[in-house]
């Protein structure tokens, strides 16, 4: 959990309210949060650049809409710090002045494995700056087809390539547990990133308010009656009396408080869950209704830093608790152990608590026709990480011969196990 | 995940000038993603009430400062949320061009339109749409020439008879408000003619059809 944030008694000092406001915005807490946040966004990095890639050569090269010089001219020259004076600063970009496909291909590239790592957290230390320079780069050399989706990736990334994301959630950190450099609980980190990016949500939802101020139809509760009758917006069919008064009143002023509280109450924890809850079903309504991609998933993705790493931790063994019946219990019988560096890594792998370890047991290691079993099937659905890295194979578990090595179906809480074995032994006959 | 329990202490206090740098941050991306004023506001139109002095001053005072725009701009943590705001688009656009041939025939080239894509596309080429959002305004003029090049490009298969000339148009149709009739016919007006740069295509080489 973060440190609590208590509020200054009156009377107490200038030292003591700083001291509040510090804790809230540097206190330690757990990384889960920041981990899941950097799995969520580099993965919608992943298929962002995935949606740019059929189109690179119309976008990014000398062939395209938009010429490398072309694009220089539109985002504008250098900048000056100090005004004045001759002193120039520019953009950060490093293909500027860089047309060559052949390095230009592979520099996309790059990035695109780069945002994989930064999902998978597989050196993230410098994954996720790499994709976050890269990211601002294809940003500076083609300003004129950004969306507000690029918009918030591009920032975001930028402050996860500042934050220790990878010290949760991560191959990085199973590494790390499988080699014991890293302790049993992932270190408390700062959580300034945590809060940079709900400062910025807030800042997203509250500037969007403040201009709709501006505005003749949000006033009058017909804004989304234009927004429903765009065609090239169109998506999937919603029925037509959603876009006819007074649905169409309640949708614009609802967007309105949704947004306002996004940017407000959302700090006021009693409120925090159904706010954002409010902040989802509109996002998905708007993704579900109207083409714009990404940007829905980018912005949900981001009401995880609403929550501490503990609460999310507690959440996600919530989750397992209701899948108790398909838990697995890998038995190891007697004289055998389980190799350490499993025993290590195997909590930091198993996010729902799904899978666990019975030693010492006695019983039957062979099934009816002589092949092993395999103890771990099913174990990628319960950890889908071991899976990915595949270690979930019966030899990277145990110090012995696989055959002495087996899944025993007796126990009531092992009743997933039961039917899987059930249903191994009837394929193996 | 799966990993909660008790959380200690920071092993290590974040230093105080990270913290200056910090406050520093949040303080230049709020500037920049304030509103920009109205433009009654701007030119003194209309008087400012409330917040609007806020907007003004930023707009004036802050958002031009060296330093913040530096930090801002070349970081890439520049930003701006108006999506559909202050107003949403009251009108449905779309654009295409005519491609003229050398032989004189002229093709209608369909720039991919987001309401003629099956959902599975409209996704991934939502850029287009987004791109020509901007490119039709005459204040992106110094789009068009390359827009226009790249369309003869797209269009160029055969280096016997190659396109001479491209006719941007934009598309559009506005949307009725509540209560009046809905038109069903788009409004077309050629934006730009561009002629093509012959030694830039036969560069760029023809495209199988």
């Amino acid at each position: 959990m973060s440190e609590p944030t208590r509020r200054p008694s009156q009377g107490a000092s200038l030292a003591d309210r700083w001291a509040v406001v510090d804790r809230y915005w540097f206190g330690a807490g757990s990384p889960v949060t920041l981990g899941l946040f950097r799995i969520l966004m580099c993965g919608l990095c992943f298929i962002n650049l995935a949606y740019l890639a059929p189109d690179w050569e119309a976008w990014f090269s000398e062939k395209g809409y938009i010429p490398a010089w072309l694009g220089q001219l539109w985002l504008g020259g250098n900048l000056r710090p100090f005004q004045g004076s001759n002193f120039e600063i520019p953009r950060l970009n490093v293909l500027n002045g860089v047309t060559d496909p052949r390095i230009t291909i592979p520099f996309f590239t790059a990035l695109v494995v780069c945002s994989l790592l930064g999902c998978v957290g597989w050196g993230t230390r410098w994954a996720v700056p790499v994709l976050a320079i890269g990211v601002v780069t294809l940003h500076h050399r083609d300003i004129a087809i950004l969306h507000g989706g690029d918009t918030l990736l591009r920032v975001t990334l930028i402050y996860l390539a500042v934050s220790p994301c990878g010290r949760a959630c991560s191959v990085d950190r199973l590494v790390g547990r499988w080699r014991g450099t890293e302790p049993a609980e992932p270190a408390p980190i700062s959580v300034w990133p945590q809060r940079l990016v709900t400062y910025q949500i807030a800042l997203v939802y509250f500037t969007t308010v403040w201009i709709k101020y501006y505005g003749v139809h949000w006033k009058d509760g017909t804004s989304t009656w234009y927004t429903a009758r765009l065609a090239e917006f169109f998506r999937f069919p919603v029925p037509g009396f959603f876009n006819q008064f007074p649905i169409v009143q309640m949708t614009t002023y609802g967007t309105l408080a949704v947004e306002f509280s996004l940017a407000t109450l959302v700090f006021f924890r009693p409120l925090r869950t159904p706010i954002l809850i409010a902040g989802v079903i509109m996002h998905q309504y708007i993704d579900y209704s109207m083409n714009i991609p990404l940007f829905s998933f980018l912005m949900i993705s981001t009401y995880v830093c609403f929550y501490d790493g503990d609460e999310i931790s507690a959440f996600a063994r919530r989750i397992g608790a209701h899948f108790k019946a398909h838990r697995l219990i890998v038995r190891i019988p007697n004289g055998f152990k389980l190799r350490p560096e499993f025993e290590r890594m195997l909590p930091a792998a198993d996010p729902f608590r799904l899978v666990s370890i019975e030693a010492g047991v006695a019983g039957d290691l062979e099934s009816g026709d002589g092949k092993p079993l395999l103890v771990t099937r099913g174990l990628w659905w319960r950890s889908p990480i071991l899976a990915i890295l595949g270690l979930g194979t019966p030899k990277s578990l145990v110090e012995c011969d696989v055959r002495t090595v087996a899944e025993t179906p007796t126990t009531s809480t092992n009743q997933g196990t039961s039917e899987s074995h059930r249903r191994k032994t009837k394929a193996s006959r | 995940m799966g990993e909660g329990g008790k959380t200690p202490s920071l092993p290590h206090r974040v230093s105080p000038y990270f913290k200056i740098f910090f406050f520093f941050n949040l303080v230049c991306i709020t500037i920049w993603a304030l509103p920009q004023p109205p433009a009654a506001l701007k030119s003194k139109g209309v008087q400012p009430v409330g917040s609007d002095w806020i907007l003004l001053f930023n707009d004036e005072h802050l958002k031009t400062n060296g330093i913040v725009q530096t930090y801002v701009l070349g970081t890439g943590l520049w930003q701006y949320w108006d999506m559909f705001a202050p107003d949403p688009a009251q009108i449905d656009f779309y654009g295409d061009a005519d491609v003229v041939y050398r032989d004189g025939t002229v093709k209608t080239y369909a720039y991919p339109r987001m309401a003629d894509l099956p959902i599975a596309l409209k996704g991934p080429k939502e850029r287009y749409r987004k791109f020509f959002e901007r490119v039709r305004e005459d204040k992106s003029s110094r789009l068009w020439p390359s827009f226009g090049q790249r369309v003869a490009l797209v269009n160029y298969h055969d280096p016997k008879n190659p396109p001479t000339s491209v006719r941007i148009r934009r598309n559009w149709l506005p949307v009725a408000p509540p209560g009046q009739k809905q038109e069903t016919e788009y409004h077309h007006y050629v934006f730009f003619e561009y002629v093509v740069d012959q030694a830039m295509l036969q560069k760029d080489g023809p495209r199988p059809q």
